[in-house]
């Protein structure tokens, strides 16, 4: 072997901890077979942003086993080429540090080398990586981007640039423009939510979805809002401020995820869920997602998301409009949740 | 290529399993993983640049190049022409994916596969046969020779 790999020891063998702390090894080419066999199901786009968010798990992955936080840029731009080193990926050295971004130079990256050294940005994984242990060691949400490093593309450099942070949970302060909940709302908050519970309020209206969401968490739950309605229109409406809110759109916005992203959007969640307290999710008009993608993907992404919520002992509240599906499909979505009668509708 | 090999977290192995799930359907991601895996075994044998030598049999040479993967500990039994039977304890791949219905160490079994056959300049398949991740207290392959080469 070239270089000494952290692998599963016989001391780590066995549970949580183990699951944290454990790594594989894969050679440089598997990037191409996994590229391949992506693009062959889902094209270009999906495999570039699924190899993306693999990368995103992997720096995060190793900054956890590593232990390590950063405080400053600097201190990110002075850890990132010590870490890599262990990666494999490449090597690297850090161009410059600015107000808000890194510039990091690759001069042998294995994923371009693996995938034939194309002349444009093409290692996703490898941004995601970087992304991801930036993100990890700082606590905050970057965006890494991928440009030509030399005429020939032999070397490629990557920017590294904190952005603001959309999914960082917060606990709301009460807003008087959100105005009471009903009755029955406000019961149902009190009585019936159980962490670790997946709800579903099935209406035509998801007002009251809203307003059970909203009494959640100004009882100081952090809520992630997940919505096909516009996020302004949602914060002025029910005066969520800081809480942050996904738009399901194909709006290019940082607050946007495309509707058939679903692993991307399950990712969002799950992120948001080990960074939160007292986490609770609401996602609106589950029929959106099933049109843009179809019945079994959309219900199978809510079987996951429906897991890490019982996971993180957290509250997802879905709304969905009954009258848009077939009863078999909304009695299939029901066996995966509690339905939840808010009296409206 | 210089650093011909990189880590990844184990976690990895539960996305790649739901999110080739959810494109191509549980059959085909099966295949998928298993194809990954095999080339991936397949090249990083390659890489590592081992051969079978008069001193060490495939059961002796893959288990001990085994321990360099980071997908579990094995101990493997000859059962006859040419078949190899694997026990694996704390496979990576079943505790990345937890509980399941059915044998699903997929990554793991094409990383064996190609790894026996880039060992023995054969073509190896391998089918697990328990698993953790379905109750199980070990995870089982049975490596066969293809019918092409037998």
């Amino acid at each position: 072997m070239e270089q000494m790999l952290p692998v599963v020891t016989e001391e780590e063998g066995g549970g949580e901890d183990a699951l944290q702390m454990a790594f594989f090894i894969m050679p440089g080419h598997a990037l191409k077979s996994l590229r391949d066999e992506l693009e062959i199901q889902g094209g270009d786009a999906l495999a570039n942003d699924m190899l993306y968010r693999y990368g995103i798990r992997c720096g995060e992955g190793m900054v956890t086993r590593m232990g390590m936080k950063c405080g400053t840029l600097d201190d990110i731009a002075s850890t990132i080429p010590a870490l890599w080193a262990g990666v494999g990926l490449g090597r690297i050295t850090v161009d410059e540090v600015t107000g808000d971004s890194i510039k990091v130079r690759f001069h042998e990256s294995v994923e371009s080398l693996a995938l034939g050294k194309p002349k444009e940005p093409k290692c996703h994984f490898t941004r995601g990586y970087l992304n991801g242990m930036a993100a990890s060691l700082s606590g905050k949400e970057f965006n890494t981007e991928e440009i030509k490093g030399s005429d020939d593309w032999a070397q490629q450099v990557f920017i590294l640039k904190r952005t603001s942070d959309v999914l960082t949970p917060v606990v709301e302060k009460p807003i008087p423009k959100a105005g009471a909940a009903p009755a029955a709302v406000a019961a149902a908050a009190k009585a019936a939510l159980e962490r670790g519970m997946s709800y579903l309020v099935e209406n035509e209206d998801p007002t009251d979805a809203y307003r059970l969401f909203v009494e959640e968490i100004t009882q100081g739950s952090q809520g992630l809002c997940i919505t096909r309605d516009f996020p302004n229109k949602v914060r002025k409406l029910y005066g969520l401020a800081q809480t942050p809110v996904l738009w399901l759109s194909n709006a290019e916005a940082e607050y946007a995820v495309e509707p058939v992203q679903l692993g991307k959007l399950y990712h969002k969640i799950e992120d948001f869920l080990k960074k939160a307290q007292s986490p609770i999710v609401m996602i609106t008009g589950l029929e959106y997602l099933i049109v843009q993608n179809n019945f079994h993907s959309a219900l199978k992404f809510l079987q996951l998301v429906r897991d890490q919520i019982s996971i993180h002992d957290s509250i997802l509240i879905a709304s969905i409009s009954p009258s848009t599906m077939g009863d078999k499909d909304l009695k299939l979505i029901e066996r995966e949740m509690s339905p939840l009668q808010l009296g409206g509708g | 290529m210089q650093a011909a090999f990189f880590i990844m977290p184990i976690q990895i192995l539960k996305s790649l399993h739901d999110e080739f799930r959810g494109l191509a359907g549980a059959d085909a991601a099966r295949a998928i993983l298993f194809r990954i895996g095999f080339s991936s075994g397949e090249a990083v044998t390659r890489k590592i640049n081992i051969e079978i030598d008069s001193g060490l049999t495939l059961p002796e040479t893959l288990t001990s190049l085994w321990i360099e993967m980071g997908l579990g500990r094995i101990i493997i039994t000859e059962t006859g022409a040419g078949r190899l039977h694997v026990e694996c304890d704390g496979s990576t791949e079943a505790l990345a994916l937890g509980r399941m219905e059915s044998p699903s160490c997929d990554l793991t079994c094409g990383y064996l596969a190609g790894t026996a056959s880039a060992l023995s300049d054969r073509r190896y398949h391998c089918v697990e046969t328990q698993c953790v991740s379905a109750g199980a207290e070990l995870c089982l392959f049975d490596l066969v020779l293809r019918p092409d080469d037998e």
